[in-house]
């Protein structure tokens, strides 16, 4: 009896311990994974200014967060790397459509641990048999979708199959690389810029359209104001010299 | 239903089949060594077989590529010597799949072996018959429905594994493309008839070689119940 007593006890107080003290609004936000890095230190700048938001962050690729959000996960706010989910989430009426702004933009790079030989061709690094090239899923990770695009519009996107590692996210193609498991990734700029171990960094030629980061606001979201707040912030000054500093371009439309 | 490119399925048949035959030797060398010999570390070494079986993927994938990646120490060995990389390659997933499954055939083979008599070697002994031919004409013998029941679940967990796969063979379609990784990035991609028709696909193979493990084993029981 005491035995059980004693763990009943235990099982309380550990229980108890999760339970911190409450904070007035909790914010969910879901990110697309190429935004992992910059929006830590969003999320701290943000902090100051509004002491009383509690912020929990998602991250994954935009499509599996699109996806989550359509099965009624909860969330505040959706930070996409492509606007392609975010119609779809307006088309379904998920998002409020008025408060869906875009608040940055990127690039596609070929990025390596290794530096490129000065006036290094895209085509001939990418088509070397020896290297492995690592990119995003083209069907479920929107970089994935930009390099397949950039790829097909050079005619290499056929000479590549079977070659090319395709990774769950944004995120794990610079990991591919950064480990030096693959030779080359296509990646976005903002993340060659913050990573220490990537040293080549090409421009991918035949990008024909320019990579928008749209956000929102989520019409289920119970709390539209401290995520109004929060997007007010990112599209702001503020946010957009963070933004910079990470290696994004700033968003044609956000405030300069 | 529409076809699909069956590619992933004869992959995972290769992966689970060739992770299987290393499975099936290693495991008779470590359930012998085990049963027979106390040594210093004995139990050390007995907890890393079983470790799998508890690690999430997670950790098994990690372990394998600080081990076999590029920059790892194995991987750098194979690469010189060999020309020959894991990451990122079929071999990868075949080492992802015998580590998963190693813990499980080994228990299968370890409880078959103390399940045989020891005085039927004993008397062979008398006769004095060498060590290996005890082995080969009375203990495996003798053992073999447990070993291949061992056998078959180890086969099943080979063609299921996906976390490790994923984090050292990574996804190349048609080349490092198990049904697991198939199913995973179907339904990511949103394509969730293609991953049902996965799904469904493995799920029979896995009720098969468990139906046939269960039938199996209440018939050897049923047998040494008449003896």
């Amino acid at each position: 009896m005491k035995k059980i007593l004693s763990l009943i006890t235990a099982t309380l107080v550990l229980s108890s311990c999760s339970s911190s003290p409450v904070k007035e609004e909790e914010l969910f936000v879901s990110a697309a994974s190429s935004l992992t890095e910059v929006m830590k230190k969003m999320e701290e700048e943000f902090l100051k200014v509004e002491p009383d938001i509690e912020m929990t962050v998602n991250y994954g690729s935009s499509s599996k967060l699109r996806s989550q959000i359509e099965q009624g996960a909860p969330a505040d706010l959706f930070l996409s790397a492509s606007q392609k989910d975010m119609d779809l989430l307006e088309s379904k009426q998920l998002v409020n459509a008025e408060s869906v702004k875009p608040f940055a933009e990127n690039q596609l790079v070929l990025a390596s641990v290794e530096e490129f030989p000065k006036n290094a061709d895209f085509s001939d690094l990418i088509l070397n048999p020896e290297a492995t090239i690592a990119i995003g899923e083209p069907d479920s990770v929107p970089l994935g979708a930009y390099s397949k695009s950039a790829l097909e519009t050079l005619n290499l996107w056929k000479l590549l199959d079977g070659r090319l590692i395709y990774a769950k996210d944004a995120r794990q193609v610079v990991t591919y690389v950064e480990s030096g498991n693959a030779e080359l990734g296509i990646i976005y700029s903002s993340d060659a810029a913050i990573s220490r171990e990537i040293a080549g960094i090409l421009e991918v030629p035949g990008q024909t359209e320019s990579i928008i980061y749209p956000g929102s606001v989520l019409a289920d979201s119970k709390n539209q104001d401290a995520a109004k707040a929060f997007m007010d912030f990112v599209t702001g000054s503020q946010g957009q010299t963070i933004l910079e500093e990470y290696g994004f371009l700033p968003a044609v439309g956000a405030v300069p | 239903m529409m076809p699909y490119d069956l590619s992933p399925l004869w992959l995972s048949l290769r992966v689970a089949t060739i992770s299987t035959v290393f499975v099936f030797f290693v495991s008779l060398a470590l359930a012998r060594l085990m049963s027979r010999r106390e040594f210093f570390g004995k139990s050390f070494i007995e907890a890393l077989i079983l470790l799998p079986l508890v690690l999430p993927p997670t950790v098994i994938g990690f372990g394998l590529i600080v081990l076999f990646g590029v920059n790892g120490p194995l991987g750098i060995v194979l690469e010189q010597w060999f020309g020959f990389r894991v990451v990122f390659t079929w071999v990868g997933a075949a080492i992802a799949s015998f580590v998963v499954s190693l813990p499980l055939m080994y228990q299968s083979v370890l409880a078959a072996f103390e399940k045989v008599d020891p005085r039927w070697e004993n008397v062979a002994r008398t006769m004095g018959v060498s060590e290996w031919r005890i082995f080969r004409t009375i203990t495996f013998p003798l053992a073999w429905s447990g070993i291949l029941a061992g056998l078959i679940l180890a086969f099943a967990r080979g063609i299921g594994e996906f976390g490790a796969t994923l984090m050292i063979a990574g996804y190349i379609p048609g080349v490092t493309e198990t049904v697991p990784l198939a199913i995973y990035f179907a339904y990511e991609a949103g394509d969730m008839e293609k991953s049902l028709f996965w799904v469904l696909i493995i799920s029979s193979l896995g009720v098969a070689a468990i139906t046939w493990v269960n039938y199996w084993r209440r018939k050897t029981a049923v047998r040494i119940g008449k003896e």
